[in-house]
């Protein structure tokens, strides 16, 4: 076998021939020197796809040299490292270790850690949930938003309507409306972990009755008692812990483009958390004596103010798709009713 | 294995007579000495294999493989990577890895925890996480000079923890207060810091860029970013009145312009870090282009998307490849007189806690 020798003291290649036998290893030079090792005390690099073995003799000199079935023989056993490396070199076994991946991961980011963290998400203790709230809306308070303009009596008049529509619901305790003026973000409404539900002055200038903001707090009250906020937190932190975990090593490239993947992902589940919460607000105003439809005019009124981002790009389903399901759910009920 | 793989030539100043296979744009001149490029040996289709059972196992074992997974993935580039006819070598075993890792991911835990629930111990955790950049900065160079070799022969690190604080701490500070304008004479100071504090064969590297040279970069980029920022401004403005087709190729814009400074500036940080070294007399030639660079993460980028993730290690293996075409060692003599230095034992704990939280040491 032929290899190349580095004895450990320089840097001198030296390549040499390689005889194995029971007690040694012999390795003889260009020009003659040789060299012996005690095979008891050789300990080899585990094998790796086509790399070239090597063997530390004696803690100082290391020898290099393509592996063999004779080398194989002649080493002690690989291990772990073994194992794997005779797994890699299946062609049949790597694409069953590829397919297994796939499905695994796939299975576990759409099902398993969101099944993980909606539970944990439920258990949060309310105080721990409330707290975060608040911390939540000093943030944008400081942020983003200004003091409400409306009158006392105004707000009071909505906060009126607004007790009336959660009363009854499993998580009527938590709720605190709080008004302010958007500013940046606007004609909008936010539910914040713990309850507190904030209402812009642009939506209520925007709205063509008040039925039109009751839909809408009914659609945020469904964010909270689908516990939403704690959800969306607990998901995020569990794929970047997940994806952490995985690719730990990959790089700078990987971790640029996890970025896009992540925010399409979250942007789907956002979007059906939306859908959830549309979907509850309907069957609340129905069953509050109050009309869906009046939640499809409320998002006509958003798509003609601002367009419309491509639905996949956004974390809201379409305004356009969004009226259409409140006008369904408006001519289910008045079916239900007619029979 | 032959012992002519690298030109041997002892012509002054001779262009056409260096044979290299590395597109070498500036090349030395006055230079009497042996040129060796850098060559990458590996294989997408062979690191295909292992990266793939890497996965499944590090998947199937929760994490726990990722160890073994690290050192067969470093192993494997270390040993495709030859120079001088020799190639590189990654000494360091899974299990100091894995325990490392695993103080790293306890602690990434309670940082996220934290950064849900307890956003004043997440602050303080965040304080602490800076103060000990330095010490975490040191002992990642420490580990991955101690176990790689080359001809038998480790490296070593020896960065000093105070002048870390003072690189890595105090002048960043001093760069954010200058408002930019002492950043460059910072990172002209840090990679000095990185590059003087190695040691190998008996000689310690000294650092020869020059803090104008940094200046040359850094005004690119600043210029870049003026023009990116005022065009990006432009498409958010259009977007107003016609609609959100201009939100969306601002968007896209965004994403490359950003991607392209990004490159630019690392591209001409590696060519100044490595163009700077200076071990014994040895130098070397680092001739990355943010062109080509550019074009290989973008295609990358777009392969391993497409893929769903199956792409990864062929577009690793294809950077690989880049980087070592544009590298070239530039010998004064044959390479041989080179001793062992001392070997001390290194924990991995601080290593793998820069790696986590992305404290990026890389050149």
């Amino acid at each position: 076998m032929h290899g190349v020798l580095y004895l450990g003291s320089d840097s001198r290649r030296r390549p040499v021939e390689v005889e194995l036998d029971n007690v040694a290893l012999h390795a003889r030079e260009v020009d003659g020197t040789e060299h012996r090792w005690p095979r008891a005390g050789i300990v080899a690099t585990p094998p790796l796809a086509s790399t070239d073995r090597t063997l530390d003799l004696d803690d100082k000199a290391r020898l290099t040299l393509p592996d063999s079935e004779a080398l194989q023989a002649w080493l002690p056993r690989a291990g772990i490292e073994g194992w794997v490396d005779r797994l890699e070199r299946r062609w049949v076994l790597v694409a069953g270790a590829a397919l297994t991946t796939v499905v695994a991961t796939v299975l576990f980011l759409t099902l398993g850690l969101p099944w993980i963290a909606d539970r944990a998400a439920r258990q949060v203790p309310a105080v721990v949930e409330q707290q975060i709230g608040r911390q939540g809306l000093t943030l944008i308070d400081r942020a983003m938003l200004a003091e409400s303009r409306l009158s006392a009596d105004r707000q009071a008049g909505l906060r009126r309507q607004f007790e009336l529509l959660i009363a009854g619901l499993p998580r009527e305790a938590d709720y605190r409306l709080e008004f302010r003026r958007g500013r940046v973000i606007g004609a909008n409404a936010l539910a914040l972990p713990g309850g507190i539900i904030v209402l812009t002055d642009e939506l209520v200038e925007l709205a063509g009755d008040d039925g039109e903001i009751i839909a809408v707090l009914a659609h945020e009250a469904g964010h909270h008692e689908h516990y939403h906020g704690m959800r969306t937190g607990l998901r995020a932190a569990g794929l970047l812990v997940a994806l952490s975990a995985v690719t730990g090593d990959a790089g700078t490239v990987t971790s640029n483009l996890i970025a896009i993947p992540l925010t399409l992902v979250e942007n789907g589940h956002s979007r059906r958390f939306e859908r959830e919460a549309d979907a509850f607000a309907f069957d609340l105003l129905l069953r509050k004596g109050h009309s869906p439809a009046a939640f499809a005019r409320l998002m006509e009124r958003f798509e003609q103010r601002s367009g419309s981002v491509p639905g996949w790009l956004s974390t809201h389903p379409s305004s356009g798709e969004r009226a259409e399901r409140a006008k369904t759910a408006e001519a289910a009920a008045m079916n239900d009713v007619a029979d | 294995m032959t012992q002519g793989s690298s030109a041997s030539l002892e012509a002054v100043d001779a262009r056409a007579e260096y044979i290299t296979d590395s597109q070498v744009h500036e090349e030395p001149s006055g230079f009497a000495g042996i040129v060796h490029p850098f060559r990458f040996h590996g294989d997408a289709t062979e690191f295909f294999r292992i990266w793939i059972v890497n996965v499944a196992l590090t998947v199937l074992t929760l994490g726990i493989y990722s160890a073994w997974a690290k050192v067969r993935t470093r192993r494997y580039f270390y040993a495709s990577t030859e120079v001088a006819g020799s190639r590189m070598e990654y000494l360091a075993r899974p299990i100091p890895i894995l325990i490392g890792r695993g103080i790293a991911v306890a602690l990434l835990i309670a940082y996220l925890a934290t950064a849900q629930f307890a956003p004043i111990a997440h602050l303080f955790l965040i304080l602490a996480l800076v103060l000990a950049a330095p010490w975490i900065i040191v002992k990642a160079l420490a580990f991955r000079a101690r176990y790689s070799a080359w001809r038998g022969l480790n490296f070593r690190f020896i960065g000093g923890y105070g002048e870390a604080i003072v690189n890595f701490l105090l002048l960043p500070v001093l760069g954010l207060i200058s408002l930019g304008l002492a950043w460059p004479w910072v990172k002209a100071q840090q990679q000095a810091y990185i590059a003087e504090g190695h040691r190998f064969g008996g000689h310690q590297a000294v650092f020869r860029s020059t803090t104008a040279e940094y200046y040359q970069v850094y005004v690119v980029v600043v210029a870049v970013g003026v023009a990116l920022v005022m065009g990006i401004t432009l498409l958010n403005l259009m977007a107003m009145e016609g609609g959100s087709v201009y939100l969306g190729l601002a968007l896209i814009i965004g994403y490359f312009a950003y991607l392209a400074i990004f490159v630019f500036l690392r591209v001409k940080l590696t060519n100044l870090f490595w163009n700077g070294m200076d071990l014994d007399g040895h130098r070397f030639q680092c001739n990355l282009r943010t062109g080509p660079m550019f074009a290989i993460y973008s295609t990358n980028l777009v392969a391993i998307v497409l893929s769903l993730g199956l792409m990864i290690p062929w577009a690793m293996v294809r950077t690989a490849r880049y980087r070592a075409q544009c590298l070239t060692l530039l010998a004064t003599d044959d390479l041989e007189s080179f001793v062992a230095e001392a070997r001390h034992a290194r924990s991995a704990a601080g290593a793998e806690i820069g790696e986590v939280f992305d404290i990026d040491v890389g050149f």
